[in-house]
């Protein structure tokens, strides 16, 4: 879609912005606006994550949530079984999870369109129905890590404000690069992909291992933060509402997962506190209305205006 | 050691069961079959229709199968109005996008349902009473299910085998480009195929309410049954889905008896992968 790559944007911008902000919290040092900004960055982590495959490549992914869950208790159980500290297992977080993309992905992304869809909303289900049947992971209680280490606010900020930064360098590299260009190829027509010479096997592939990674080390930090793995981690409506955020900013941009995250979360945020029983009626109704309105995303707007989004955008 | 009492008791179950899973498939198989797009409320209007079929039993107090005619008109006309409303713009979308658009009615459905009946289990207690055959037990209720389901699903087949608009459907289904040439108004197919998916989809809620206990985060398993049998029995073909969701019930029924209850949802998951993954790799 975007047709001029130069650098240097609004998309850029609008993160360097955002960490710039991010680092408020920091300085004050105040545990509640410390956990207000980690939960928003822990959203915005987990729309860049999914956009890697789905918003690059177009494949529907409603199990995505299946991935943090499983670095969540990856971290979860080694540090039961270990007693040291959970952080030294946050490369296990992305090793497990990759490792099992890799395992079904060549067949499972042989699968396009709804059955993509369905397949992968089945599956993450299946995830969880294994883990809650498996003893030594406590079945449906789940494993609380807070007698293994000394929990501090801090570390735990940290850590996901570098997982953000370094899912913006990869975003912002699939943008530049000319991998990022022959993903983009798949989306728009993969078909025609392959016939250019796109190894398309291999490309989306690669996005995919990338993407489960990359929800993984947010679902250990995640179980870290929360000092507990359980089977809420598996949660389809967050799966659908990272999902909702990514195809509302726009897929496959470097901008949309953060419009589409500082959207959402706000917006849920309000109708949480305001409709404590109808948010989610609310919510399904604002996920259709995006579909219908919006089915590119907010920062396609843009490109309606070539005048303006040749010298600004960096979608 | 095989038991042939047991063996036969579950394989009665099953069947009884299977054909409700079945016409609730045929919903799903014909929306999907004629519009191309997945309805992914479908377990949540199953429900909705169970819900409604509860409410008409314990306020009017007559037999729930008198609910079955109000039950498929409301089911037509949600369909057709959904249809008109905003069916024209959902056709258009991207297959990925429309199941988003399904998801977020199917959340808004069951969320609904939350708040107007609560968490609780219901169910409707009606002929509770069974009879025996040669050692099998047999529910009443169920065997009225099923003669009820049989009687639906032969109307609906002269419905498209027979008259001038099931063959304008079946036109659709195999080519809409081709229908349209040759002068059927698609649109119309379209909004009418969408009632009556949903007529039949609300149907087997009601036949869903007569038999079992229901929360309202029942639709799950109900539209994973679903998926499976329209992926086994051919998008769009109602006889396929109908005897694949039979399979289903025996394959639940089953695994029930000789494994666990719990896991009968993950082995029709797996049948849906391998499915999917023999029949529809590369399919868009």
């Amino acid at each position: 879609m975007a047709q001029n790559r130069q650098p240097l944007k609004i998309g850029v911008l609008g993160y360097l912005l955002v960490f710039g902000l991010a680092v408020v919290p920091l300085l004050t040092g105040s545990p509640a606006s410390m956990a207000y900004a980690w939960s928003f960055l822990q959203m915005l982590a987990l729309v860049l994550s999914l956009n890697l495959i789905t918003g690059f490549t177009g494949y529907v992914n409603f199990g995505h949530i299946a991935f943090y869950g499983v670095g969540a208790y990856a971290v979860a159980y080694l540090t039961t079984t270990t007693r040291i500290d959970p952080y030294l297992f946050i490369p296990f977080a992305a090793i497990v999870p990759a490792a099992i993309a890799y395992a079904i992905g060549r067949p499972l992304l042989s699968i396009r369109g709804p059955y993509f869809a369905i397949t992968t909303l089945g599956l993450g289900e299946a995830v969880r129905v294994i883990i809650v049947n498996i003893p030594q992971f406590n079945y449906s209680e789940g494993l609380p890590i807070a007698a293994y280490f000394r929990y501090n606010v801090f570390n735990s900020y940290i850590a996901m404000y570098i997982t953000v930064v370094a899912l913006f360098l990869t975003t912002l590299l699939l943008r530049r690069t000319r991998y990022g260009a022959m993903l983009e190829a798949i989306r728009e027509d993969e078909d025609l992909a392959e016939s250019m010479g796109v190894n398309t096997r291999k490309a989306k592939l690669a996005a995919y291992v990338l993407s489960a990674a990359a929800a993984g080390v947010i679902g250990g930090l995640t179980a870290i933060t929360h000092v507990y793995a359980h089977p809420g981690f598996f949660s389809i409506n967050l799966n659908v509402s990272v999902l909702a955020s990514l195809l509302m900013g726009g897929g496959g941009t470097l901008l949309g997962p953060l419009v589409g995250a500082s959207i959402f979360y706000f917006i849920a945020d309000a109708l949480l506190i305001r409709f404590p029983y109808l948010h989610l009626v609310i919510f399904g109704a604002v996920v259709m209305m995006i579909t219908l309105a919006m089915p590119r995303g907010l920062s396609f707007i843009l490109y309606r205006y070539p005048k303006i989004s040749q010298r600004i955008a960096d979608v | 050691m095989f038991n042939p009492e047991i063996f036969f008791q579950a394989l009665v179950n099953g069947l009884l069961m299977g054909t409700v899973y079945g016409i609730a498939a045929v919903g799903l198989s014909l929306i999907w079959g004629v519009l191309g797009v997945v309805n992914l409320a479908h377990g949540s209007f199953i429900i909705l229709s169970a819900y409604l079929t509860y409410w008409f039993f314990v306020y009017t107090g007559l037999p729930p199968l008198s609910t079955v005619p109000l039950s498929i008109v409301l089911g037509f006309a949600a369909g057709y109005l959904l249809y008109k409303a905003v069916g024209q713009k959902v056709v258009s979308l991207d297959p990925s996008t429309s199941v988003l658009f399904f998801f977020g009615l199917s959340l808004l459905l069951s969320n609904t349902i939350l708040n107007l009946w609560g968490p609780d289990v219901r169910g409707i207690p009606w002929l509770i009473q069974s009879f025996q055959i040669a050692e099998i037990r047999v529910s009443l209720a169920r065997l009225i299910t099923l003669a009820t389901t049989i009687l639906c699903f032969i109307s609906l087949y002269i419905l498209i085998q027979r008259t001038y608009i099931g063959k304008a459907i079946r036109a659709v289904v195999i080519n809409r480009v081709g229908a349209a040439a040759v002068g059927i108004d698609v649109h119309s197919i379209f909004a009418v195929s969408m009632g009556i998916g949903i007529g039949v989809t609300f149907f087997s809620g009601t036949m869903i309410a007569m038999v079992n206990p229901f929360t309202p985060a029942s639709g799950e398993g109900y539209l994973m049954y679903s998926f499976a049998s329209v992926v086994l029995g051919g998008v769009g073909n109602i006889i396929g889905t109908l005897l694949a969701g039979i399979l289903m019930g025996l394959v639940e029924s089953f695994i029930g008896v000789y494994f666990s209850q719990s896991i009968s949802p993950a082995a029709a998951f797996i049948i849906l992968v391998l499915v999917i993954l023999v029949r529809y790799r590369g399919a868009k």
